[in-house]
């Protein structure tokens, strides 16, 4: 038995938007594009739900966004996906920017290999490899890398590959110059995406910032000063 | 590139200078022993960005904001001082890296111990005592390097 009705959540990049699913009915909103997290999310969450003449308390699933990305972003979309749930009893689901855009990709006809790049600001980017046939294969771990290494990686293995996410949108002159590659338009995770995921098992979840177990190793030191 | 300083007035002016070679968006991670000199340095480097207030240490706010009267397009001086920050979480969420983006710069002292948290485009400044008076400051970092020359120019 699939889930019947979900609520997806994506704030990962500076844009904000949700998707609800209620049986056969979905629909997915884009409620901001520049960085209004805080404002619109819950009036959007509210709003769709009004369209749907459905209440939080009818959620069986809440779909949120992990990261890695914006990080004011997700906490403001994680923040909200708890309270929901808690308040609710709806199981929650995590899933990650890149899966998303990598499912995005898959659905808009993308095959072959794929790069889910996310803007990591500070000149870094968040990167993982997908194939993408009948299904949809992670091919390494989300990573933390500069542009530049991610376009030399591709150049000098000469290989076919389509970028997608912010972070191509970001680097685009950087990414265009790798002779085998595809730059596709898909920018922000898709939100429909993430309600094909609603299926999963929920359990708890934590935001993936990427960045935090080097820093942690690092914060060690100062002790030993 | 390096630059040499006696006194505090000399570390205040080296900030000073510094701060004409910053555009919005830049990190600054300020290291250095107890009393070397970056929350000296930071307070010329503020008065350099057009703040009026005096740049104290914000070691008990963790981060304070300054607003900025320049012509190079920085509204705002993130200082943030992580020394007494226990967990790396705290640094994560002052999201300082996100903040720049809008017309800031972020100096944060200490910096260096949560230097994964900013990524690989920050400028690092080192702050060595030499003597009771005496200061070398180096910088280097990524974002220094793309500005090398001018960086020249104010550490000679
Ligand atoms: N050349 C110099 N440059 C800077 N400070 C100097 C110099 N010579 C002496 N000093 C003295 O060193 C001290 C520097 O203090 P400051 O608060 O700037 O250090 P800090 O690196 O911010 O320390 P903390 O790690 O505690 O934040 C001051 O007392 C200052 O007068
Ligand atoms: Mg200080």
């Amino acid at each position: 038995m699939g889930v019947v009705r979900a609520l997806a959540i994506e704030t990962a990049t500076t844009a904000c938007s949700i998707a609800l699913l209620d049986g056969n009915r979905r629909e997915a909103r884009l409620l901001a594009a520049d960085r209004r997290h805080v404002e619109v999310l819950a009036p959007g969450i509210a709003a769709l739900l009004e369209d749907f003449a459905l209440r939080a308390g009818d959620l069986e699933r809440i779909v949120v966004d992990r990261g890695p990305g914006l990080f004011t972003g997700l906490r403001v979309g994680l923040a909200t996906a708890f309270a929901l749930a808690d308040a609710t009893g709806a199981g929650l689901v995590g899933v990650t920017s890149l899966e998303l855009l990598a499912h995005g990709a898959h659905e808009a006809g993308v095959r072959g290999r794929l790069m889910a790049v996310v803007d990591g600001r500070r000149g870094e980017v968040f990167t993982q490899r997908f194939e993408l046939a009948d299904e949809v294969t992670a091919e390494s771990e989300p990573a933390v890398e500069r542009p530049r290494d991610v376009v030399i990686a591709w150049a000098t293995n000469g290989a076919a590959v389509t970028f997608c996410g912010d972070g191509v949108a970001r680097y685009e002159r950087d990414f265009a110059a790798v002779p085998n590659g595809t730059l596709h338009p898909l920018s922000v995770p898709p939100t429909l995406a993430a309600l094909d995921l609603a299926g999963r098992e929920p359990g708890p979840v934590a935001p993936l910032y990427l960045r935090e177990a080097d820093a942690v190793a690092n914060f060690v030191t100062r002790d030993a000063r | 590139m390096s630059r040499v300083t006696v006194g505090p007035a000399a570390t205040e002016l080296a900030g000073e200078e510094f701060a004409r070679l910053l555009r919005p968006g830049d990190v600054v991670l300020l290291s250095g022993p107890l009393g070397a000199g970056k929350t000296t340095f930071v307070r010329g480097l503020a008065r350099g960005l057009g703040v009026s207030e005096r740049a104290t240490s914000p070691t008990f706010t963790l981060v304070r904001q300054h607003r900025c009267h320049n012509d190079r397009g920085i509204a705002t001086l993130h200082h943030a001082d992580v020394y007494r920050v226990t967990s790396l979480d705290e640094v994560l969420d002052l999201a300082l890296g996100e903040l720049v983006e809008e017309a800031a710069v972020a100096v944060v002292e200490w910096g260096e111990l949560a230097a994964p948290v900013f990524g690989a485009d920050v400028v690092t400044v080192s702050i060595a005592v030499t003597s009771d008076e005496g200061r070398t400051i180096d910088v280097d970092g990524a974002g220094a390097r793309d500005r090398a020359e001018a960086m020249a120019r104010w550490a000679s």
